[in-house]
């Protein structure tokens, strides 16, 4: 499969986990946000647009720049993150990818990623 | 607003974020200790702008690393290459505990304050509640804005200039020049002022998505260390020119005496509101950031998983707060208890002098092994600059092992052996 299609089908089906999981629910009920996640290698990302917990929409990003949060990465590690295979953390400690936001909406991705695959 | 425009108040706030850590009561401390070493306004001034020099040397190398790992996890990655992963995750967490410890010192001095400005309750207890309101705050979430911040830390930067000038101005003793200049006091005090700059490195591992880590932290950095140099010269020299040197030497609050001796004791109480503004600026800089690598090295499970738990109600790491909290507690209770401020005010800038040589290492082995294309801010003559500055440091960590009592050494050897031991068991 294209690494791009790949990417997307990625980032559609952690979308789905996300409005579906109900603890994921629970813990996000009160956050609000636009997430870009963006592959630096083929210059493409997701701005996920999130009301009270819910993704309302996924679109592809014009840029790596218009968005609450970034997270930036080569797309292989994006697709293995929002797969469940790598931990955010262990992501950000080693320098992988790059994170951008306010402290607490970083949490928050991780926590979500968390409650998905732990 | 214009374009023009936003990007110059991104860059102020870069400058402010740099220097709001750093700006912190627990200076006054190490003010002290400088002037029980040089002795002489001369020698003083001389220790401070050495400090200033190197930290900005030091600056030049923080930013060479965060212009190649824009977003990460500060220390720990810019070690990793040159120096090995169970290295570079022992020297970044010891870090983070020398932070603690000057965060410790600071609720000491902040105590201290509250209690002159408000007597009726001791210093300790002051200390205790400090604390533990901004362990309440930060575990509810709330955060000040960062124009809030910025407007605290040039307030703070702008009084603490005024003062010095005032002290100056105002008729006092004549300036004693006695004594020559002794290098090697000179050099020690100098090691004991990167204290003043503890923590400036702190926003390379900001996530703000406003920061441009490319070319706008490496370039605010050294302005902010240079501006607080200045502001740091400018209060250690009117301390020293106002308050006799007995005083000084048994008082947890230099600054305040500066007010005292300036006039009277309102400048008194408006030096040490000033001092508080310091205080919970400084904290409030610093401890959400320090609790989230806490809270990270949980996730990954270096440190123990309980500590990457988050408040499902406020998303905050509450676990990583109360052990920052206690860590804090603890260190603050051993200052009040021994009344001696020297032990942790000299650990912090032994490590910090070995850090500063650590990462200017690392900036010297980057510099040579990645290509020009892939360092977005390349420092010239960064070869001979950063190995130069390695070695100063490493100089000025040899000068205060040799002058400062045993037990600040030893509090370094075993904290670090110990951590590198844990971390060789437990970094996968």
């Amino acid at each position: 499969m294209e690494t791009g299609e790949e990417f997307r089908e990625t980032i559609e089906r952690f979308v789905g986990e996300v409005n579906t999981n109900e603890r994921v629910q629970k813990l996000i009920r009160k956050w609000s946000s636009v997430v870009n996640i963006w592959g630096r290698d083929i210059g493409e990302g997701y701005i996920l647009e999130v009301q009270n917990g819910k993704v309302l929409s996924v679109r592809k990003a014009a840029s790596k720049d218009d968005a609450v949060v970034k997270v930036i990465g080569d797309t292989a590690t994006l697709i293995r993150m929002f797969n469940g295979k790598e931990k955010i953390a262990h992501l950000y400690l080693d320098g992988v990818i790059e994170t951008y936001g306010s402290e607490r909406d970083q949490i928050v991705l991780d926590a979500i990623a968390r409650l998905l695959w732990s | 607003m214009a374009p023009n425009l936003k990007r110059s108040l991104k860059f102020t706030r870069l400058v402010a974020v740099t220097m709001g850590t750093p700006l912190a009561s627990s200076v006054f401390l190490s003010i002290i200790i400088m002037e029980l070493i040089t002795r002489n306004i001369q020698s003083l001034i001389l220790a401070v702008i050495i400090a200033t020099v190197l930290a900005t040397l030091a600056s030049l190398a923080y930013g060479e690393l965060v212009s190649i790992y824009p977003s990460a996890a500060g220390n720990r990655i810019f070690l990793k290459k040159p120096m090995g992963n169970v290295t570079a995750v022992t020297l970044s967490f010891m870090w983070t505990m020398i932070i603690l410890g000057a965060a410790g010192v600071e609720a000491y001095v902040l105590g201290n304050v509250l209690h002159f400005l408000i007597p009726f309750l001791p210093a300790i207890i002051w200390s205790f509640l400090a604390l533990t309101v901004i362990l309440a705050v930060n575990m509810l979430g709330v955060e000040l804005s960062g124009n809030f911040q910025m407007g605290v830390t040039f307030f703070v930067a702008i009084s603490l200039v005024a003062v010095s000038i005032v002290a100056w101005i105002t008729p006092h003793p004549p300036v004693q020049f006695s004594g020559g200049i002794n290098f090697v006091n000179v050099f020690t005090a100098a090691a004991v002022g990167v204290y003043f700059f503890l923590g400036f490195g702190r926003v390379t591992t900001l996530g703000e998505e406003a920061i441009d880590y490319k070319k706008g932290i490496p370039r605010a950095m050294p302005i902010a260390i240079i501006s607080l140099g200045s502001v740091f010269l400018f209060i250690t020299s009117a301390i020293f020119i106002r308050v006799p040197l007995s005083l000084v030497a048994n008082s947890p609050t230099p600054q305040i005496l500066l007010g005292n001796y300036i006039l009277n004791r309102d400048t008194a109480v408006v030096v040490a509101i000033i001092s508080a503004v310091m205080s919970f600026g400084t904290f409030n800089a610093g401890i959400l950031g320090t609790s989230r690598l806490i809270y990270a090295l949980g996730r990954e499970g270096t440190l123990p998983s309980f500590l990457g738990n988050i408040n499902s109600k406020y998303f905050t790491p509450t676990y990583s707060l109360i052990l920052i909290y206690a860590i804090a507690l603890a260190v603050t209770v051993f200052v009040f208890l021994t009344r001696s401020f020297t032990v942790p005010v000299l650990v912090a800038a032994l490590f910090d002098s070995f850090m500063y040589a650590f990462v200017s290492y690392s900036a010297f082995w980057h510099h040579r092994k990645i290509s020009r294309g892939d360092i977005p801010f390349r420092v010239k003559g960064g070869t001979p600059l950063f190995i130069a500055t390695s070695a100063v440091f490493i100089l000025l960590a040899v000068l205060l092992i040799a002058t400062s009592a045993p037990v600040v050494s030893l509090i370094v050897l075993i904290g670090t052996v110990l951590s590198g031991i844990y971390f060789h068991f437990k970094v996968k």
